[in-house]
């Protein structure tokens, strides 16, 4: 399946990601941005926690047109925190550029344990 | 000589089965199908069971019954099995039957009525006999608990207006727990059930749903309701719904941190709602109960999302490396992009392989993680200090139509727990739970006239301190119950009792237990002093021992 698309304008800054676990769930993610050919990953922050007092936001990249074609990923470890039957996780990405939001990235699945899941954007500027 | 044994207790109850008068029986429930014990003097340590097509009465040794069957039941297939000081007779049932155990006489009888229709399912109740195993998750008769177990107290129930109604509607897909001896608590004495039914609504039905409908999303929601309605727009029976209304609409957006600051979310996350309805038992019955049910854990210091030493331990979760290649596009079709393209794919597949083996290995460690790490969260909070109620009102239409529905009685419960939290010596190992529930025109089954019912309201307060370590476990427990049948007075009973278990050496355990009843009208105030020496070669406990 191809890479969702974002499209950042060229004359704004650099965007943002923020990543959501709905459900109270736990998760720990990591978020690495990879070149145009969906490889030579680098990373822009793992191993974060999405229960601590840290913001789960983090700016992409260094460079606005460096980013042209790049591919966003981001990966958690979900976890479920009692035993309640029926759980889903979700894991939802923001994309924002000047605080306007480009595209909200959802996945989401049931859960009874654990769960690792990933998602992709690549960015289009211009 | 176990096998001779046997053979001899078969052939007797079989000669006894034809001689046994059931006239009481035969004259309330025409064409019904059952097996009635008798016994000599009340079962107390007597067990029911409905496993999987098999219905399984287990009595000790000492207390064997004789048996009758109803003349209309045919073809019953009855084994009768020596276990230890156990006896355990076993019948199998067609499917589409239900099987429902019903005690009588101060637990002298028990019958067994096996009542077909799809929509019946199998029960238990009881008019204050042995323990059985409906009593036992407390969805059929909450307040026939250890206080009320003693054969003397179906005594309460004398000289009442009986009114003869139709067995309690049931649902379909009920399941049983197993009888556990073995469980902790499992004592006559330490089994007063003081917790908030966690649906509410299918307590007051006094049903035990195997399957209940747990909505997700208000989409599932909505098509679980339009498919529970018929096409006349009344509520179809068996129906059983379990379901938070605010993880329903905001869930998506709720994240741990935001649970964990406010206030208010928690209380919205923490409220559920139940819903169930149930159908009349027979062809007669077109009666509908419903009951709407809702279970708050007002204050809960035990909240594994609260609980920092769990997101810690959680926190060793493996995330596996990133992927050396994700999936290849054909951006353009220039050159460049066209043999960029070509050797992307020449590694892609082996990439995906290392990914997905990478994925595997990371998922299966931060599953045993995660299962340890709640594990040991829920024994270092099992006596946290909380404060949870539910309700459920219920309704009743005699004609099966949602549009007749009216009052019919509903139940109040609440516990409020204290952990002792900051208290040295006692913050692990100890608790202590206060209890209060009210039932209003709960239908219990009338002592005197099988198949009748009576309608009852109870008032029930259980308080109870609990210690516990390895050499040595308590409790402290104080029941009282108020209760009347419809048109008559109130009775109050109330019952104090002491468990102490010591370990002497190795496993051997001294076992002392003593307390008694007072304020019975009946004037049958039981008192009880028992002690016993206990050498085990399992770790089962009187007096759970705390984590």
């Amino acid at each position: 399946m191809a890479h969702k698309r974002v499209n950042l304008n060229s004359g704004g800054s650099l965007p943002q990601v923020e990543l959501r676990f709905g459900n109270a769930l736990f998760a720990k993610y990591d978020v690495f941005l990879f070149d145009r050919n969906g490889s030579n990953p680098q990373p822009i922050k793992t191993d974060q926690l999405n229960s601590d007092n840290i913001p789960d936001i983090y700016t992409v990249g260094t460079t606005l047109s460096d980013l042209h074609q790049e591919i966003l990923f981001w990966q958690a470890a979900i976890s479920v925190l009692d035993n309640q039957p029926n759980q889903n996780y979700l894991m939802r990405a923001i994309i924002t550029q000047d605080g306007n939001v480009l595209g909200t990235f959802d996945k989401r699945g049931p859960i009874v344990n654990t769960v690792i899941d990933q998602d992709t954007v690549r960015f289009i500027v211009g | 000589m176990k096998t001779k044994f046997m053979a001899c207790l078969l052939i007797s109850q079989l000669f006894l089965l034809p001689r046994i008068g059931i006239s009481q029986t035969v004259e309330t429930i025409n064409d019904a199908n059952f097996v009635t014990f008798t016994f000599n003097s009340a079962c107390e340590d007597c067990a029911t069971q409905n496993n999987a097509g098999v219905y399984i009465v287990d009595v000790p040794s000492a207390s064997t019954p004789a048996l009758a069957k109803s003349q209309s039941l045919k073809d019953l297939n009855l084994q009768v099995t020596l276990k230890n000081d156990r006896v355990v007779y076993t019948f199998s049932f067609k499917p589409g039957t239900s099987p429902r155990a019903v005690w009588r006489k101060g637990a002298t009888v028990l019958q067994v009525f096996f009542v077909p229709g799809a929509d019946n399912l199998a029960t238990t109740v009881s008019d204050g006999g042995p323990k059985p195993v409906a009593a036992l998750n407390s969805s059929m008769a909450p307040v026939s608990d250890a206080s009320l177990n003693s054969p003397s107290t179906a005594n309460l129930v004398t000289a009442m207006t009986t009114t003869v109604a139709p067995l309690p509607s049931q649902t379909p897909n009920s399941s049983f727990t197993p009888i556990n001896r073995d469980a902790p608590g499992s004592t006559a004495f330490t089994n007063v059930d003081m917790s908030v039914p966690e649906s509410p609504a299918f307590t007051v039905l006094g049903v035990t749903p195997e399957t209940v409908i747990r909505p997700t999303s208000p989409r599932a929601f909505a098509t679980s309701l339009l498919n529970g309605v018929d096409v006349n727009g009344n509520f179809q029976s068996g129906l059983a719904m379990d379901f938070v209304p605010y993880l329903l609409v905001a869930g998506d957006d709720l994240t741990l941190r935001k649970y964990q600051t406010s206030p208010i979310v928690r209380l919205l996350s923490r409220s559920q709602f139940s819903f169930g309805t149930t159908k009349g038992a027979s062809e007669d019955d077109k009666s509908m109960r419903l009951a709407l049910g809702l279970h708050v854990a007002l204050w809960d210091r035990g909240d594994p999302r609260l609980d920092e030493t769990l997101m810690e331990c959680l926190s060793t979760f493996r995330l596996p490396p990133p992927p050396t290649q994700l999936e290849c596009e054909l951006l353009d079709n220039t050159p460049e992009s066209i043999a960029a393209f070509n050797k992307c794919q020449e590694g892609a597949e082996a990439a995906r392989l290392q990914r997905a083996a990478q994925v595997q290995e990371a998922t299966e460690f931060n599953n045993s993680v995660s299962t340890r790490c709640r594990d040991e969260a829920q024994k270092r909070n099992w006596n946290r200090s909380s404060w949870i109620i539910g309700a459920a009102p219920s309704w009743i239409s005699t004609t099966g139509q949602t549009k007749d529905m009216h009052w019919n009685g509903g139940g109040f419960w609440t516990s409020l727990a204290y952990g002792f939290e900051g208290v040295p010596g006692l913050e692990n190992r100890s608790q202590l739970i206060a209890h209060v529930r009210y039932r209003n025109r709960e239908q219990v089954p009338d002592p005197d006239i099988t198949g009748a019912f009576l309608s009852q309201d109870s008032l029930f307060f259980g308080a109870r301190f609990r210690h516990g370590s390895p050499t040595f476990n308590g409790s402290f427990e104080y029941t009282f119950l108020r209760s009347r049948f419809a048109g008559q007075r109130y009775d109050s009973s109330s019952r104090l009792s002491l468990l102490f278990e010591r370990r002497i050496a190795g496993d051997t355990w001294f076992n002392l237990s003593l307390g008694g009843e007072t304020g019975r009208q009946d004037g049958r105030n039981n008192g009880f002093v028992l002690t016993s020496f206990k050498w085990a070669f399992s770790d089962r406990r009187n007096v759970p021992t705390p984590q």
